[in-house]
């Protein structure tokens, strides 16, 4: 495990709640990012976030160490976000909406001196983002996972509590259903 | 045109995840199809699209709002909280009487190493369900919990040694003041299985006052098992939902050793006292508060994925259920026949006193028996047993709920479902012996057989429940 976060466990553990506060800082963009991919929203992926973060510290005491901090922690967030699922169907606020409503930019914005091509870029961007956004929950998370996370299959299976089987068809139809989308949307564009 | 089976192996190959059979299988197929190759370069672009999304930024302050939430909280990571504290707090807040059953002195001898065994344990002080909330707050009936959960640093493990946590309240601040973290490790064993019987403690919170919550360890199966009986032997409609397998990580109260735990709820549709005046007769339960039934469900997370095991109770709640009177009429019938073990005996047993909802001693209140129960329809009308079957349909305002929680490993639930299924069939083959039950009144009409091979594989079953579900959440959300 990254020694840097021993550290800062450790000094959790001693009690020094701020300690955590660098964990947080230093994983928040990652979890939240995989976590809007998977929610399609970015109330609800904040929401997980700074939960998955609470439980995170509530739990620290159990983390032994044997993975890495984020790992363990993608966990929990993962498991809280189903969790959320599961008591309510929540209304996904898109992505393009959220921008809408707080007026704030993109984050991930490549740079491009040529600005057509940052237009491009955008509406392609919006494209995955909507065909993402369109895939059955468990195919979308097992697609975000594998790309976000580079999780192998057996650590989904596992964290699914399915078989590896089951993941990995998972896998091969959402990429079959998001290419057939895609291939949709830039014919119907064209 | 490529094969699915060959356009999933691609897809495996594309994340490296083919074994070496497979993978010289593929090496083939990529040598010989343009259409493969073109297929996996696809894959890359889609892999390359997905992971270049625009994300808004994350919104300022998480970091702040996650070290303001643990800051006050920072013991308690030595503490952990049942779960129902998710869902006890709205039902504070709906000024509902408060919770829980308490299963007390279950003597049952099982290894250390069974799963079978709940550790949070249906029982918890109310000052858990929420650290804001002042003695002055609660009702009387939490008032009352909370005096019975606390307990002296001097006796720390001892459920016998509550008293009262006002206005003694000083001793409790000293527990504060000396050595919180210390007393934590000391009250609450980690890494140990727990053993049906023992005692344990948590330390918990109200405001700045800890108080320590003793519970004992029961044996899930036979609580849980005792606990239907008994509700059905009082003619007391009830159905039992388990949350679908808990990951380790989910809350701060996970089982060691126990990944697939879940949780059950038994849901009881009667009116309150009916409730209450049963419950008086089961030994092991010293308290018990009601709470309605759509809480349990909307805040238990008991959403569409949970699963009920009395599927025929389940059936009958999905519709007005003209049947249920009867059934209830024909229970109560069988609980008062002679050498019936809930209602014969054992009711005989009865302490001078029980703890009531409302906190006081009292007499024990008498036993509900045939033509002495009344249920409540849905309009507050109160009928006679006697009376002609009403349709009664499942609402809001004719549900009392009992929330008993436990955690349970799937492998018990599926043996009890198991169980419950082989018993049925023993039933049909020997109707014989059935017959010469003592004075035993012919059973209900059972329901159709669960096609019982297992939780998981149980998919017949998904429509009802969610079904059953919908119903109660619809109560709540309209």
């Amino acid at each position: 495990m990254n020694t840097d976060d021993q550290q800062l466990i450790d000094r959790c553990r001693a009690g020094d709640v701020e300690a955590f506060g660098g964990l947080v800082t230093r994983y928040q963009d990652r979890l939240y990012g995989t976590l809007v991919r998977m929610l399609g929203s970015t109330h609800e992926a904040s929401d997980v976030a700074q939960d998955a973060f609470v439980l995170a510290f509530q739990k620290l005491d159990t983390f032994r160490g044997d993975s890495a901090f984020y790992s363990w922690l993608f966990r929990i967030a993962y498991n809280a976000a189903a969790s959320r699922r599961r008591k309510r169907r929540i209304a996904r606020t898109s992505v393009e909406a959220t921008r809408e409503q707080t007026g704030q930019e993109p984050a991930d914005q490549r740079p491009s001196a040529d600005p057509s091509h940052a237009l491009q870029s955008q509406e392609r961007s919006d494209l995955v983002r909507q065909a993402l956004d369109e895939l059955a929950d468990d195919h979308r998370a097992v697609l975000v996972m594998k790309e976000m996370e580079n999780l192998r299959y057996e650590q989904i299976a596992e964290l699914l509590g399915c078989p590896v089987g089951t993941v990995r068809s998972r896998i091969h139809r959402a990429r079959n259903e998001l290419r057939e989308k895609l291939n949709r949307a830039l014919k119907a564009e064209q | 045109m490529l094969s699915p089976e060959h356009q999933e192996l691609l897809s495996a190959h594309f994340d490296g995840e083919l074994a070496s059979e497979e993978r010289a299988r593929v090496d083939t197929l990529l040598n010989e199809s343009q259409e493969a190759r073109e297929l996996l370069q696809e894959f890359d672009e889609i892999s390359a699209a997905v992971r270049n999304v625009d994300v808004p930024a994350l919104p300022d302050g998480l970091r702040d709002a996650v070290l303001a939430q643990i800051r006050p909280a920072a013991p308690k990571p030595l503490a952990r909280r049942p779960r129902w504290h998710r869902w006890a707090a709205p039902v504070l807040a709906a000024s509902l009487a408060l919770t829980v059953a308490v299963f007390l002195q279950q003597q049952v001898q099982q290894p250390a190493t069974d799963l079978r065994v709940a550790d949070h344990v249906i029982s918890a002080s109310p000052a858990e369900l929420d650290d804001s909330i002042q003695p002055g707050d609660l009702s009387e009936s939490a008032e009352t919990a909370l005096a019975f959960s606390a307990v002296t640093e001097s006796s720390p493990a001892q459920p016998e040694a509550t008293r009262s946590l006002s206005p003694l309240e000083t001793d409790a601040m000293r527990l504060s003041s000396d050595a919180p973290d210390g007393l934590s490790t000391r009250l609450f064993p980690y890494g140990s299985q727990p053993v049906p019987g023992e005692t344990r403690s948590l330390l918990v919170q109200q405001g700045d006052i800890p108080v320590v919550v003793n519970y004992t360890v029961v044996d899930v199966e036979k609580a849980a098992g005792q606990m239907r009986v008994f509700l059905s032997g009082n003619g007391i409609h009830h159905i039992v939902t388990t949350t679908p397998p808990e990951k380790p990580d989910v809350t701060g109260n996970e089982i060691e050793n126990a990944p697939d735990a879940r949780y059950v709820a038994l849901l009881v549709d009667a009116p309150q006292d009916q409730v209450v005046a049963a419950l008086n007769d089961f030994d092991s339960i010293q308290e018990v508060v009601d709470v309605d039934a759509d809480y349990v469900e909307v805040s238990n997370s008991f959403g569409v994925e949970a699963e009920a095991l009395p599927y025929r109770m389940q059936q009958k709640w999905e519709a007005n259920d003209e049947s249920l009177l009867p059934r209830m009429e024909a229970s109560r019938q069988r609980n008062a026949a002679p050498g019936s073990a809930v209602g014969g005996e054992a009711r005989k047993q009865e302490p001078a006193s029980r703890m009531t909802t409302q906190g006081t001693a009292r007499p024990a209140a008498p036993s509900p028996s045939a033509g002495a129960l009344a249920t409540e329809t849905t309009n507050g009308v109160v009928d006679s047993p006697a009376s002609a079957p009403k349709p009664r349909q499942l609402t809001q305002t004719a549900t009392a709920g009992m929330a008993v929680q436990m955690a349970v490993s799937e492998q018990e639930v599926r043996q009890l479902m198991e169980r419950q299924y082989h018993r049925r069939r023993v039933a049909e083959s020997y109707p014989q012996s059935a017959a010469t039950a003592p004075a035993r009144p012919p059973a209900p009409p059972e329901p159709e057989p669960l096609e019982t091979d297992g939780l998981g594989s149980q998919q017949g079953l998904s429509s009802r429940r969610v079904k059953l579900l919908l119903i109660l959440q619809d109560q709540s959300d309209q």
